[in-house]
């Protein structure tokens, strides 16, 4: 087996945020998609060191955009999944479904 | 999207400015490329409408989370520097008595002549100048150990060294009674950690800095000059003190002493300013001040 270090589970739920918001991938949906989806707010400082940490990796890939007023003259920064980062995460959800298989129901869980 | 009917509600409030002690926070940060784009998230947040409370947690968490990423990678130099700054002062405070025990029994006996006053104040200066010269030394050294952060290195190795007075102070207020003694030795116990305090920043601060005195602006100049020129006579009023030409204690002294305090704290400050804004990377208080772009 290949020796290589599995994604956090912050880091699959930003990396998939970022599959599900496409193009207009930045920080700030980033982090209200995952809020809005799993019911956690993340703090944007950790979403963005969480980015870095991918773009590190290979993962991600970012580009600068527009600077508007309402951000006080600076840019965005939108971040898409490379293809490495897209093959690691359909390794991770095969992974996630490969353990779930059989699992007897958590007591307490209805069907 | 999800995000856009979340934050949605936020739309109507008109354009507000963030608070600005979680934003010089934030400034700490440093490496404006790098946190532009996340300056600019909190900014558009905000402006739609989050609390102030919001904005504090954000620049609070945020600073934690650069806090212990930078202790992963830098942490253990920064310690290293710190620790040798520290042993450097130590091993000067162990060998000094030592070493200038023969000047110190020059200046403290009251002298008869001319020739003695003269030998008295040099080796006081001696001693003086060779207090400054170890002070250059350690903050270079741990300058030189630790490169990265050295402001917030030079801020440490101060808190560390002005913590060691605390001891003495601690001492001094427990074990005497109230009276002059114990009014002139607390005075003498907190006016030498504050100045141990104030002129290692300053030193730290003009050995840092790529700025040097030519290129100063004009009221960094004038400040260095007067803090310069007091030291001088602060110096030399403690001598005539100690050699009896002046009385060895004296209210007026005690405002002399506050007053050296104030302006090398003054300095140290301006000194702090010249070093940010002469740094390498763009600040991010310059990104903040940048004026906004007209909408596309």
């Amino acid at each position: 087996m290949r020796n290589r270090e599995f994604l956090g589970q912050h880091e699959l739920m930003v990396m998939l945020a970022i599959l599900r918001l496409g193009r207009e991938a930045y920080g700030v949906p980033i982090a209200a998609e995952i809020a809005e989806r799993t019911g956690r707010e993340m703090l944007q400082g950790s979403v963005y060191a969480i980015l870095e940490r991918l773009e590190a990796k290979g993962f991600v890939s970012s580009r600068l955009g527009d600077a508007t007023p309402e951000r006080g003259g600076r840019a965005k920064r939108y971040f898409t999944l490379t293809a490495e980062g897209a093959r690691e995460v359909r390794q991770a959800q095969r992974a996630l479904e490969a353990l779930w298989v059989g699992l007897p129901r958590p007591p307490g869980t209805r069907a | 999207m999800g995000w856009s009917t979340e934050t949605s509600r936020y739309k109507s409030v008109s354009s507000r400015v963030p608070p600005r002690s979680a934003t010089w926070l934030l400034e700490q940060l440093g490496d404006a490329p790098r946190f532009e784009p996340l300056f600019g998230d909190l900014a558009e947040q905000f402006e739609e409408g989050r609390s102030r409370l919001w904005y504090w947690r954000q620049a609070v968490g945020t600073l934690a989370i650069e806090l212990g990423r930078l202790s992963g990678t830098h942490g253990p130099s920064f310690s290293a520097a710190v620790c040798t700054g520290c042993v450097l002062i130590s091993l000067w405070h162990f060998i000094r008595p030592f070493v200038f025990q023969p000047l110190n029994l020059l200046y403290m006996g009251h002298p008869h002549s001319t020739i003695e006053s003269i030998a008295a104040l040099t080796s006081c200066l001696v001693v003086v100048t060779a207090n400054g010269a170890l002070s250059f030394f350690s903050v270079w050294v741990i300058t030189r150990i630790h490169r990265t952060y050295r402001r917030a290195l030079l801020m440490v190795f101060v808190t560390v060294l002005t913590a060691q007075c605390i001891p003495g102070i601690v001492r001094v207020m427990v074990g005497s009674s109230a009276g002059t003694d114990f009014a002139f030795a607390l005075r003498a116990e907190l006016m030498k950690a504050s100045l141990q305090a104030v002129y290692t920043l300053v030193i730290g601060l003009w050995v840092i800095s790529p700025l040097r005195f030519a290129k100063m602006e004009g009221r960094t100049r004038i400040v260095t000059i007067l803090v310069a020129l007091q030291v001088l006579v602060d110096s030399s009023l403690y001598v005539g003190g100690i050699m009896g030409a002046l009385p060895g204690s004296r209210p007026e002294w005690y405002a002399l002493d506050a007053l050296e305090v104030a302006s090398g704290a003054y300095l140290a400050l301006l000194l702090w300013r010249a070093s940010a804004a002469s740094g390498t990377a763009a600040r991010p208080r310059e990104l903040f001040m940048r004026k906004p772009e007209p909408a596309a």
